[in-house]
């Protein structure tokens, strides 16, 4: 099966020579430019700030990556972001990480990451919301800060 | 008309396998290697789904823990069969597969040397690279089919393009802003390397930033052409060996430089036994050093009883001294680092002797 004959041989390059063409024309659409053999697309970090939106609207930092709160039955609960986001996520908050596959798939992992954590944690009857202050550093050049906010899904 | 000709030539030609063979056993080993990694992480950081994960495939087709570990398995198997050299082409398929498989169901999971990893296995396991280092079986000496090693060396023309290209693309790379970053960050690496701190302090200067960019972008480019070509083909090589290496010494790539440097074999011509070492067994022990680094067969020894140290090169011309090392270095890879130095030496030596 894999010794073919010379149609197979070509329509075996036109298939996989024209994959590899596509993912490389649309690696721009990925955050993480996945697939498109981008090699050191940058050279950037970025320090993601995370706060817990409570009742009333008030926020409260995430302090040293931990936090407390009452389940709905009153029962008091610790939490780590470091158990649940783990590198090469930005695992580590308040700090500088990498973002070796460039400032928008960090910033795509820290969204997806605050709608993980906020749907896994469902002894946290406090949250209403985690609220994320992303500070990216692209290349050397500061950049704008972004906002997230991802309602807990309790 | 010429494109034609030459696409026919590719897809039909056929050739010694015993490369492809070798370069069957460092894929092998690889993939071995990374099939460890995955376990290590399963027992040290626990299921990937355990935590926070970023599938490119739906929820549902990422596998549960058991699942996972029956995957690993598989990666595991797959992996011996492919050094062993049973089955190691349905092998490949199926490690390249699960590879592909595991990426897509954490993002977090992509690299690119895994995806590069993935392309490589998938166009080895069309090519006859089971034919020699076959566990429990003597080798089969017969021409093989050599489309595939062709599609694997225009696979790294497509990578070369690709990242060379994009990075042309981007002006904050060209103009050496990335470079600097990275330099930067990296500076502790360097260091570890015994790089110069005054070469890596240079680094960090705008001009040094630039010129390095400027030179990777060039070279990335350059290769994808220079490398086909029979004319530059072999400088191609060594500027691709030095560059890979280069990269390696600076940035935390090493199984990516690997990769590509066991592709690289496959840019060497085919020419098994092409050139003569005579010499004599009693006084040229040294010998033994060609043989055993000869991974490519491409000498064959003609001891003789009082003959004089010569290489007959794959034109016919008989080289002695330098020349003669010349030869022998630029056909052996581990050597072959060191090849421009002695050609350049053997090339003055002899010009004066002229």
């Amino acid at each position: 099966m894999l010794d073919l004959g010379a149609r197979g041989r070509a329509l075996f390059c036109v298939l996989f020579f024209g994959s590899e063409v596509v993912l490389v024309a649309t690696a721009g659409m990925r955050s993480d430019r996945s697939y498109g053999f981008r090699m050191f697309p940058e050279a950037s970090t970025i320090v993601v700030h995370v706060s817990r939106r409570l009742d009333g609207g008030r926020l409260v930092p995430i302090e040293g990556g931990r936090w407390q709160a009452h389940d709905c039955a009153g029962g008091v609960h610790s939490f780590r972001w470091g158990e649940m986001v783990r590198y090469p996520a930005p695992g580590q908050l308040d700090v500088p990480v990498g973002a070796p596959y460039g400032v928008e798939s960090e910033v795509h992992r820290t969204r997806d990451a605050l709608e993980w954590v906020a749907t896994h944690t469902p002894d946290d009857c406090e949250t209403r919301a985690l609220v994320a202050r992303i500070e990216p550093r692209k290349n050397g050049r500061v950049l704008d800060p972004i906002d997230a906010e991802v309602g807990h899904g309790r | 008309m010429g494109v034609e000709v030459t696409l026919r030539r590719l897809r039909d030609q056929t050739g010694d396998t015993f490369v492809l063979a070798v370069v069957r056993v460092g894929f092998g080993l690889l993939l071995l290697n990374e099939a460890w990694l995955a376990m290590r992480q399963l027992s040290d950081a626990g299921y990937f789904g355990g935590y926070f994960h970023q599938p490119f495939l739906p929820e549902g087709l990422v596998p549960s823990a058991g699942v996972y570990q029956a995957v690993l398995a598989a990666q595991f198997g797959a992996a011996v069969l492919v050094v062993a050299g049973r089955a190691a082409r349905p092998a490949l398929l199926v490690a390249a597969g699960l590879l592909v498989y595991t990426m897509l169901c954490d993002r977090l999971s992509f690299h690119h040397y895994r995806h590069t990893m993935a392309a490589f296995s998938t166009l080895l396991a069309f090519a006859p690279c089971d034919r020699h280092f076959v566990l429990g079986r003597a080798a089969n000496e017969a021409p093989g089919p050599l489309w595939a090693q062709n599609a694997i060396k225009a696979q790294v023309v497509v990578m070369y393009l690709a990242s060379g290209g994009s990075k042309l693309l981007d002006p904050e790379w060209r103009g050496g802003l990335m470079m600097l970053g990275m330099v930067k960050g990296l500076s502790p690496l360097l260091e570890r390397n015994h790089l110069p701190a005054s070469l890596v302090a240079a680094m960090q200067t705008p001009f040094g930033g630039s010129l390095l960019a400027k030179g990777a972008i060039g070279t990335e480019l350059a290769l994808a052409f220079l490398l086909w070509w029979p004319r530059t083909r072999k400088l191609a090589i060594w500027i691709g060996l030095v560059f890979h290496l280069v990269i390696s010494q600076i940035t935390p790539v090493r199984l990516f430089t690997i990769e590509m440097l066991l592709v690289y074999l496959l840019f060497a011509t085919p020419d098994a036994g092409a050139r003569v070492v005579r010499y004599d067994p009693r006084r040229h022990s040294f010998v033994h050093v060609i043989e055993t680094l000869d991974w490519l067969r491409r000498f064959k020894l003609a001891p003789s009883k009082g003959a004089a140290f010569v290489v007959v090169d794959r034109d016919g011309v008989e080289k002695q001294g330098l020349r003669a090392l010349a030869v022998v270095v630029g056909a052996l890879p581990v050597l072959f680092v060191g090849w421009p130095l002695v050609a350049g030496l053997a090339a003055v030596a002899s010009r004066r002797r002229g």
